[in-house]
Formats: structure tokens, C-alpha cells, sequence
């Protein structure tokens, strides 16, 4: 099953990637879709996923209390975050 | 030979401290044999001996203390003081220690540390 | 004694009788307080004699340097300007890179403290050994950057300034000092140069810092330089953007607070975004000394209303507080109003927060037309820019303003207080706790009130990938008390904030140990001790000051009112079994005052 759903891009990924906003319609299982993502931007974006960037899903971090098989739904936003640490 | 690209400079003065480290094992800048110069919000300055082909410092010495070695190099003992070499550097070097005798470029034994360090790559030696 | 990294003096300038004194600094007090805010804290707490009136003579004005500064450990620009704050009344130090710090270095000080008040306006210049008070009489009345001009025409291009504006003049209580193009911005302690008819400082310094262990220095300078520069963000994104870096990701977190914290995600990001900044008006990439981050962007505006003004920045704060808090979406007005804020001497963090304070008076009816003399909505930004001239000038409402929020809210009245958004008097920055439950206590417990500089748990519940979860209570009170203690070594030791995202505590005691040679300082937990040290003792000198125990809190609105709409919506700060747990690490009482333990256990 797939989804359609936001993907956003911030600070050098929009750069990396060309892209800071877009619509695309992927998997609906959450780490098939950032496979899926990530060969469309050239992002090596499963093996760097923590270390170079962080996902927010809806706002919200993805690290704590999300499940392998998390699904995504239609319309959900997903953010690429390079790691930063400060304002 | 060394080119600078003063657009690249952040004005971060790491070139200052490395110099002084380098040849003095301390931070301090009137001791350094590069400066940057900067009048804010105008753009930074570079102030060093570039090597170049010219020359011109060498033949303006009256005493005859300056040769060149892949650098300028200074006979200090012959020094005395007078200026004349950086009153005729048509870049407008003129670092001076506090004999005023002029500080120029030594390359660091060819290891070019200011080059090493800066962030921004503002100076590169030449060909590079 | 040899000092190694340390210059090893200290200067005191008497401005009422005109006389200075050099004092040795006191080995054992570098052991105990390292330097920086440490030292400064040490010197406050024993000079001042509590209750005095922040803008009278009694008051005391630190500028104090670290052992790092002005050496090439990376970042090593920074140093503090401390005081009794006219704003809060408690403890203040603020802190800015630039180059001032080592100039004062290499002339040969740790730290100059000025003492008194001058009967007619002065500077100091100090060359060296040659320390004088000059005639300000013809500096008096001009922006900063004239005055710096005119001193730098006197002087020589090597002089480094520092200076207030017209309204450190005024002794208005957002009033900052300037140095070049970095500010002592939060807390007022531009107001305090002011009240001593302290125009500028002026310095040229010519001597050298010595290294205890060169070939080691050398190598931990080395790896640091290397960490540094790979690391995502001091070696990526904040080099490219500046800490606007962080702007597009906040808002998406939905932690951006909006029109004066009402909302929590801002819609005019299509033309205020890090990107629009960088490719818009970023002229070229500004470094502090010894900084191989560059996070200072020169921006200047090319067409249009604002034509020709510029700045260094904007900081994401200020993006903030001249955008999102007063619904402005124009970066040209942002600029511009930083501009002034520059030039008059303000903090621009604290002018827009108050702006934005003034705007929800005037949607809510206790201020009116014909007190403002223009009808101040938000997202009106004519009107933003208006206000903020009119608080740089010192006319109309902006006398009031310029007072800052908590003030100016006492005086409005009419239930204005639940509007200003401030803690202990200081106005909060860009981030919405009731989004990152954490940065709820940072703000309740600094020591200076509301800022985010004191511990920035954002990084952990929003921007890192081991991230803590921004709506629980659960690990905050731990991490916010370490980050506190970290942090005031940091800004004892002449480092920036920023050094610490790619750099360990132990590459930080590799540098510090190798260039002092202070045995004291040869392990990460040493200095933490210093850090949790330090911070007890701005908590002694608030309390002394009769800080209120109730005054560790947030403004009733992060409370009570629940954000709408956002990842954060339907969440308020729980703040009381955070604050609670907080006191219990620190070991502190239930009215948080440290233990008579604990304080032996320092040694305070």
C-alpha cells in the first residue's frame, strides 16, 4: 500500500537534495518509505539516519515510541533535519 | 608564492595566532608576519609578504640586508631600520616588529602554517 | 607566579576618583572559578554589597576574559560583561565574541572592573601599562557607530571598542553595549555603563600569552580544529546559514512562538526562512577570532523601503523577534530593525519581544490609538518599525518600552501582566516550551531570567537524533541542572556555546590543561565541580538580592493556556515536578536555596 504524503527538506539537505518541499507518494510502512526517499534524492538516507539527520514526522521527532512497523498515513508530513545542535 | 582571495576571508585571525605560535610559541599578534586588517563592514584586508617576483623591497634596501630564498630574508644585523623596503611593496605590506624592522614571510620552512590552518582557504600558495 | 593561557593580572578603574589599580590575580581564585563569568562572579559577590541600585555608582561593571581566550583553541573569542542588572535586579552576565576579548588579553588582563561614576562622560583607553580616562563630552549623544568611528579615527584601526548608544545614555533598561559587531545585548548592562558616564572602553594590547605545553597544545588544538569542521553542524549548516540554521526546523516542531507566544507556528516562512537569508542578503560569511565556524553572516538589504541597511545576522533570535513575535514577514524590516538596535544600542532579542507585547495590548484594548499615536496590530510592519524607532529614540510609548516588558506592563496594567512574556524581568527568546517541556525549566531556573543560554535542552527534545521526548518531564531536571553547570564553564573558560556541539568536555580540559598547566584542571569532572561551583554562587548572589522564591517560574500563559494548533497544541508546561525534581538534584530547599551542605561541599 502506498501513501501520499509531504517531504520536506531544511538548511543544506534542501541544498543536496534541490528540494525543499514536495509531495510524493511512497510506501506506507514508515522505513520503506525513507528507502524509497532516499534513492530519489540520492540520500543515503537509512545508513545516516541519527548520525547526519533526523526525521520529524508531523513536527514531532520520530525517535521515542515509534514502532518498525509505524505506518504512515496520507497527508502526514515528513521533515529531514540535518543534526544541529543549537541557536 | 602566496595568492589571497579576500572575499574568502571571515577576518578570524586563526592566520595571526598560528604565525606567532609558529615562530614565537605564544599568541601574540604584533609578533605575527600576517595581519587583517579590517574597517568594518568593509572587506578584510590581508597584510603579508606574498613572495612576489618583483622584488622590489630587496632592490629598495639601502643596506643591502635583504636577499631572496623562495622568501625574502632579512640579515638583521644589517637592518637599520629605515623602512625603505616597505615603502616600495606595491601590495602595501607593512608589518613591523617592535624594532621597527619589517616581518616578512619565512613559509615556515616551506610548511606555509597559515595556509594549513585558515578555515576558509583566503590564502593558498601559489599553483595551488 | 608564571602565568601560562592566564594573563595574570587584573585591572581596577576607580571612574570616581579617576584612579587604577593592577592587582595580581590570585592563583587560588583561577583554580576555584577558572575565569570568564567565574571570576566575575567571585569579584561581584564579594565587592557588592547587596541591595544597591543597579544604576548607582556602587554597582560594579565586569569585563572579564578566559583562560582560552585570545589563544587559537577554536572559538576562543568570547568573554562576559557582568553586573547587577537594572533589569531584573539579580545577577547578569553577558556574553559576546568578537575581538574585544582578546585585545584585553593581550594588553595584558584578565579582567578590567570599573568602580563608580565619572561626573561628566569618559572612556577608558588602555594601551598596556597606560590606562586613562578621556573626555567623552563629544562622544556623548552618538550612535555606536559613530562612536566607534570616531574613536578608531583617533586611535588607529588595531583599537578595539566597545560602546553604548543613546540609550545606555538614557539608562534604558534594554540598553546594550557594542563592540563592533557583537553585542553584551541581554540584561541591561548597557544602562549600567550609562549610569557611570561610561561612554566606551578603547583598548590596544601588544603583549603575548604564554603556552605551558606547546607540542600538546598544539595537538588537542589540532583534533578540536578537525572535530569542528566535520561535525553537521559548526562544519555544515551553521557555516552556510548562521544560527538561522535552526529557523525552518523549529517552526516545523511547531516550538517558533508566534504574535507573542499565542501560537506556536508561524505561516510566513515563504519569505522569512534560513534559505531566503543566505541567498537574499547574506554578503559574506564573519568570523569572531579564533573562530573556524564563520556563523556570522554580514547581511545588508539591496532594494527597497530598507535600502542599504545591514547588519551581522541576524541572529535566529532576532529573526524571531522582529518576524514571527510581531507577525512580520519582511527580512528587509528585520534587518532594519536590527540596524537600530546596533546603532542606539539595544537588545534586539528583548526590543522585539516587547514590541510584540505592545501589539497584543493594543488587539486587546489596554493600550489605545491615541497613547501609541498609530494603531499597532500584528503583522503591521510599518508599525513594528515605528515602534522599535520610537523605543531607540526614547519618544512616546517607546520610553515606556524601552523599559522592557515587565515594567512596562506594571505601568500599563489594565491585566497586561499576563502578556508579558518574561522570567525575573528578562524577555524570552524564540522558543515555545509548552512544545519542549525542558527548555520550560531552562527558562525558570537561569540565572539571569529568561534565556536560553543558560541550558538549551531544544537540541535534545527537537533538533538531535537521540532525542528525549519534548512532552515528558521524565530526565529534564537531570540534564537542564549538567547543562547549567557545563555551560558556566564555558563561559568562564573564553570558549563558545557552539564549540561544545562537535567537542567533548575532554578535548576541551586537553586544551585548557595543556595550555595553563593548572594541575586543578586535568579532568572533565574538575571542571564540572567549577561549573556547579559557579553556578550556587549566582544563585547565593540572587538570593542575597532578595529574589523571591516563587520567581523560578514561567509567565502564567506557558501555564495555563494551551496552544491551538501544531505538534505542541493541547500542551501546557508542567512545571512544578520538574522544578521540584530540579531543586533535589541541585540540593537545594523546597524555596531553592542551596544546602549548607552542598555549599561546603563547593567550598562556598
Amino acid at each position: 500500500m502506498t501513501v501520499k504524503i509531504q517531504v520536506k527538506f531544511f538548511a543544506q539537505l534542501a541544498i543536496q537534495t534541490g528540494c525543499r518541499s514536495c509531495t510524493l507518494e511512497v510506501p506506507n510502512n514508515f522505513y520503506q518509505a525513507i528507502e524509497v526517499i532516499g534513492a530519489r534524492f540520492n540520500l543515503p538516507a537509512k545508513e545516516k539516519l541519527g548520525t547526519y539527520y533526523s526525521i520529524l514526522i508531523n513536527g514531532k521527532g520520530y525517535s521515542y515510541g515509534l514502532a518498525d512497523n509505524y505506518e504512515l498515513k496520507d497527508e502526514d508530513t515528513l521533515a529531514f533535519v540535518p543534526i544541529l545542535s543549537g541557536g | 608564492m602566496l595568492t589571497v582571495n579576500e572575499k574568502l576571508c571571515t577576518g578570524c585571525r586563526i592566520c595571526e595566532q598560528v604565525c606567532s605560535m609558529e615562530h614565537h610559541r605564544e599568541f601574540n599578534a604584533g609578533l605575527s608576519r600576517i595581519k587583517i586588517a579590517s574597517k568594518w563592514p568593509e572587506e578584510e584586508k590581508v597584510i603579508l609578504c606574498r613572495q612576489c617576483k618583483a622584488q622590489s623591497c630587496i632592490k629598495a634596501c639601502p643596506q643591502g640586508a635583504l636577499t631572496f630564498n623562495g622568501f625574502v630574508v632579512l640579515d638583521n644585523d644589517r637592518c637599520d631600520s629605515c623602512g625603505k623596503c616597505l615603502e616600495a611593496c606595491p601590495f602595501g605590506f607593512n608589518l613591523k616588529d617592535k624594532e621597527n624592522k619589517p616581518l616578512f614571510c619565512d613559509t615556515c620552512q616551506g610548511n606555509y602554517q597559515c595556509v594549513n590552518w585558515c578555515p576558509s582557504k583566503a590564502i593558498r600558495k601559489g599553483g595551488e | 607566579m608564571q602565568w601560562f593561557g592566564y594573563a595574570g593580572k587584573l585591572l581596577y578603574v576607580n571612574l570616581s576618583n579617576g584612579n587604577y589599580e593592577v592587582k595580581e590575580l590570585a592563583p587560588e581564585q583561577a583554580k576555584k572559578y577558572l575565569g570568564g563569568k567565574g571570576l566575575a562572579a567571585s569579584i561581584l559577590y564579594d565587592r557588592l554589597q547587596p541591595g544597591q541600585d543597579p544604576l548607582g555608582p556602587e554597582n560594579l561593571l565586569v569585563f572579564a576574559t578566559g583562560p582560552l581566550t585570545a589563544t587559537l583553541a577554536p572559538t576562543s573569542s568570547r568573554m562576559i560583561v557582568a553586573t547587577k542588572s537594572p533589569l531584573t535586579g539579580l545577577w547578569l552576565d553577558s556574553n559576546a565574541g568578537g575581538f574585544l576579548g582578546r585585545e584585553i588579553k593581550f594588553a595584558g588582563y584578565d579582567a578590567l572592573i570599573v568602580e563608580g561614576k565619572s561626573l561628566e562622560p569618559v572612556y577608558i583607553l588602555i594601551e598596556d601599562d597606560r590606562v586613562e580616562l578621556r573626555p567623552a563630552n563629544n562622544l556623548w549623544g552618538k550612535d555606536t557607530f559613530e562612536t566607534h568611528q570616531t574613536l578608531k579615527e583617533l586611535h588607529g584601526p588595531d583599537y578595539r571598542v566597545a560602546a553604548i548608544g543613546q540609550a545606555g545614555e538614557r539608562m534604558d533598561k534594554l540598553a546594550a553595549i557594542i563592540s563592533e559587531a557583537r553585542a553584551f545585548g541581554r540584561g541591561g548592562a548597557g544602562a549600567v555603563m550609562g549610569s557611570k558616564n561610561l561612554k566606551a572602553i578603547v583598548v590596544r594590547g601588544t603583549r603575548g600569552i604564554n603556552i605551558a605545553d606547546y607540542q600538546k597544545f598544539v595537538d588537542y588544538v589540532k583534533e578540536a580544529f578537525n572535530e569542528v569542521a566535520i561535525h553537521p553542524d559548526t562544519g555544515g549548516g551553521r557555516n552556510h546559514y548562521g544560527t538561522s540554521v535552526i529557523y525552518s526546523f523549529i517552526n516545523e516542531a511547531g516550538v517558533h512562538p508566534v504574535e507573542n507566544f499565542r501560537k506556536g507556528k508561524f505561516t510566513g516562512t515563504d519569505t522569512i526562512n534560513e534559505e531566503v537569508l543566505r541567498s537574499k542578503y547574506y554578503k559574506k560569511d564573519k568570523a569572531c577570532s579564533s573562530c573556524p565556524i564563520a556563523c556570522s553572516k554580514l547581511a545588508k538589504v539591496d532594494e527597497g523601503k530598507y535600502q542599504g541597511k545591514f547588519t551581522e545576522g541576524p541572529e535566529y533570535e532576532d529573526v524571531w523577534s522582529f518576524g514571527a513575535q510581531c507577525g512580520n514577514t519582511d527580512l528587509g524590516a528585520v534587518i532594519y530593525a536590527e540596524y537600530l538596535c546596533d546603532a542606539y544600542g539595544l537588545d534586539a532579542t528583548s526590543v522585539g519581544n516587547v514590541v510584540g507585547f505592545a501589539m497584543e495590548c493594543f488587539e486587546q484594548g489596554a493600550l489605545t490609538e491615541e497613547e501609541i499615536g498609530y494603531p499597532l496590530r500584528f503583522g503591521d510592519t510599518e508599525a513594528m518599525i515605528k515602534t522599535v524607532e520610537a523605543i531607540c529614540q526614547g519618544q512616546g510609548i517607546g520610553k515606556l518600552l524601552a523599559q522592557g516588558v515587565r515594567y512596562a506592563s506594571e505601568q500599563i496594567g489594565k491585566g497586561s501582566e499576563k502578556w508579558a512574556m518574561h522570567v525575573k524581568g528578562m524577555e524570552l527568546p524564540a522558543y515555545d516550551p509548552r512544545g519542549a517541556f525542558g527548555m520550560g525549566l531552562a527558562y525558570a531556573t537561569s540565572d539571569r531570567g529568561g534565556c536560553h543560554l543558560r541550558s538549551w535542552p531544544i537540541a535534545q527534545e527537537v533538533l538531535a537524533a537521540n532525542r528525549m521526548d519534548p512532552f515528558s518531564v521524565e530526565f529534564k531536571a537531570e540534564f537542564i541542572k549538567s547543562e547549567q553547570d557545563l555551560i558556566a564553564v564555558i563561559d568562564s573558560l573564553g570558549l563558545c556555546l557552539f564549540a561544545t556541539f562537535a567537542l567533548s568536555l575532554k578535548q576541551i580540559v586537553g586544551m585548557l590543561s595543556a595550555l595553563t598547566g593548572i594541575q586543578e584542571f586535568n579532568s572533565g569532572e574538575k571542571l564540572m565541580v567549577i561549573g556547579e561551583r559557579i553556578y550556587n554562587l549566582t544563585r547565593l548572589f540572587n538570593l542575597r538580592e532578595g529574589m523571591a522564591p516563587a520567581s523560578d517560574t514561567l509567565p502564567e500563559r506557558l501555564l495555563t493556556e494551551q496552544l491551538a494548533e501544531g505538534p505542541a497544541a493541547g500542551q501546557v508546561v508542567p512545571l512544578d515536578i520538574m522544578l521540584k525534581e530540579y531543586y533535589t538534584i541541585r540540593h537545594w530547599d523546597e524555596a531553592g536555596r542551596p544546602l549548607p551542605a552542598k555549599l561546603e561541599e563547593l567550598g562556598l
